[in-house]
């Protein structure tokens, strides 16, 4: 047992756990908007929703197939997203598409690999739902609170 | 593709423990494709040297799935079998922290029997107004064992498995609370395990009279039926997560020789507690305790004509481990298992061997994702 405390020690100080809690929580403090493509009637959007339509359990609204994208990984207001919207964590959220991928049961949403990628197809789906950095101009896509 | 490494303090658990075993080799490859917006298809070929088990590659699981809507799928062909919480995912150990998942339910020697079936399978969710929603699986099949899957007495040879049917549901509850997650799982089976016993065998029945003149030793040993129902919680809150799970197995087994081998029931149960948490980005610790007992009429193994020794009677597992992600496609694990009792310890009842009653299993495994 105290071997494994011992490992569990050397393997925290390789990797620096106070500087991953810093980065975690400058994450935290970036908030995130949710678009929808314009022609979308919905006026607000219920987070069990989003949380259901991310994690690919929903498969319409409004007479489309809903379209889900995440923006890319390196992003930070992922995470927060991920947290205030999907209620898991990062590695909750991975172990889930995990599941997901190697049962054949389905595969996450794309990534868009900039806040300009996710307007553009927000833009060309009418399911489309995705979320920006809260400083970054929509464009034409609408702006939907959540709640 | 995982390659891992076992060794015990005592007893041969999965394969030569004791000794040291590098046997513990997975490789999954799979495919599966979006076809349109509701229909997909998928298959996984899969195979291992774990141990005492050695697979040939073989089709994992193969299906197609049609989301007609939100409360109603289909899937059909060798579909992966819910039960529990993890059953479904008992092959995917980028999934999960523990290397060995609680073996009472979620046995490695079982795992080519239970993790799939050939058949159909309806799913979906269901809203269910302010109390949350609730997600259901039904299905029906046959069970696809593979001969090795089975341990038989020395005496003998297995000569085929047939299963009748199996069947089962599923129901989780979602309640409005973020992270819970509350259900039951039922699995019900007929098996059939033709088996030869030897010559010597074969000879002290005869000359004993309890099998007719005609017996040649074949015979016929069913298990009508097998039935599994698990009661699951499972509860994610910021980093931690905690899971129970209390499951209760009952069989009914009986021969075509019923002097010999007359007619039995059995009634286990096995249960487990789980935790973890992410202490970082790359890093999670588990801990888990779970027990076995094969006859919850008699917990503490006194009755001398079913167990040979009290410790036969029970198996009480305390594990830890702890999971470091180098990277989002490849993870190392290290597990210590802390165990008393040996009733899950596959034991030929014609061995002399006595296993120890108090032992520790320490396994490191390493997994590659792509």
């Amino acid at each position: 047992m105290r071997a494994l405390v011992l490992a569990i020690l050397a393997a925290l100080a390789v990797t620096g756990h106070s500087a991953t809690v810093k980065a975690v929580h400058a994450e935290e403090r970036e908030g995130f908007k949710v678009i929808v493509h314009p022609d979308n009637p919905a006026r607000e959007l219920e987070r069990g929703f989003l949380r259901s339509a991310f994690l690919k359990k929903s498969t319409e609204w409004h007479g489309e197939t809903v379209r889900p994208i995440d923006l890319a990984t390196r992003f930070t207001v992922r995470d927060r997203f991920t947290t205030d919207v999907i209620g898991k964590t990062r590695a909750q959220l991975r172990s889930y598409w995990n599941q997901q991928i190697f049962s054949g049961k389905g595969v996450p949403p794309p990534e868009g690999e900039s806040a300009a990628a996710v307007i553009a197809y927000v833009l060309a789906h009418r399911g489309a739902v995705g979320y920006l950095p809260a400083s970054v101009d929509p464009g034409k896509a609408r702006v939907v609170p959540v709640r | 593709m995982s390659e891992g490494a076992f060794i015990s303090t005592a007893n041969d658990y999965i394969g030569t423990s004791s000794r040291g075993s590098l046997e513990m080799f997975e490789a999954g490859l799979n495919v599966s494709s979006e076809i349109t917006d509701r229909l997909r298809a998928g298959v996984q070929l899969f195979a291992r040297d774990v141990g005492a088990f050695h697979d040939l590659p073989r089709i994992d699981w193969a299906f197609l799935q049609y989301q007609h809507r939100r409360w109603l799928g289909f899937r059909a062909g060798v579909v992966k079998m819910p039960f529990g919480l993890y059953n479904e995912y008992a092959d995917i150990d980028a999934a999960r922290v523990p290397i060995l998942m609680p073996q009472g339910v979620y046995s490695v020697r079982n795992r080519e029997a239970l993790l799939a079936h050939r058949g159909f399978a309806l799913y979906g969710t269901v809203p269910i107004a302010r109390a949350g929603e609730l997600d259901y699986q039904v299905w029906l099949g046959t069970l696809i064992i593979p001969d090795n899957a089975i341990s038989i007495s020395s005496n003998a040879r297995l000569d085929g498995i047939d299963t009748r049917y199996v069947t089962g549901g599923q129901v989780f509850w979602h309640p409005p609370v973020d992270g819970l997650r509350l259900g039951g799982s039922y699995v019900r089976t007929s098996i059939d395990f033709r088996v030869t016993v030897d010559a010597a065998t074969t000879a002290a029945l005869l000359a004993a009279g309890i099998v007719p003149p005609s017996f040649d030793g074949s015979l016929v040993i069913s298990q009508r039926p097998a039935t599994l129902a698990i009661a699951s919680a499972e509860y994610q809150h910021g980093r931690w997560m905690f899971a129970g799970e209390y499951a209760r197995v009952y069989k009914r087994e009986r021969s075509t020789i019923p002097v010999a081998l007359p007619t039995r029931d059995s009634d286990g149960e096995l249960f487990y507690g789980m935790a973890t948490y992410q202490l970082t980005r790359c890093h999670a610790l588990g801990a888990y305790y779970s027990v076995q007992h094969p006859d919850v009429d008699d917990r503490g193994g006194r009755d001398r004509t079913k167990f040979p020794e009290r410790h036969f009677a029970f198996q009480r597992d305390l594990a830890a481990t702890l999971r470091f992600d180098v990277n989002e496609h490849w993870l190392w694990k290290a597990e210590a298992h802390f165990i008393d009792g040996v009733a899950d310890l596959t034991l030929d009842p014609l061995s002399d061997a006595k296993p120890a009653r108090r032992w520790g299993l320490f396994l490191v495994r390493t997994t590659v994702t792509f």
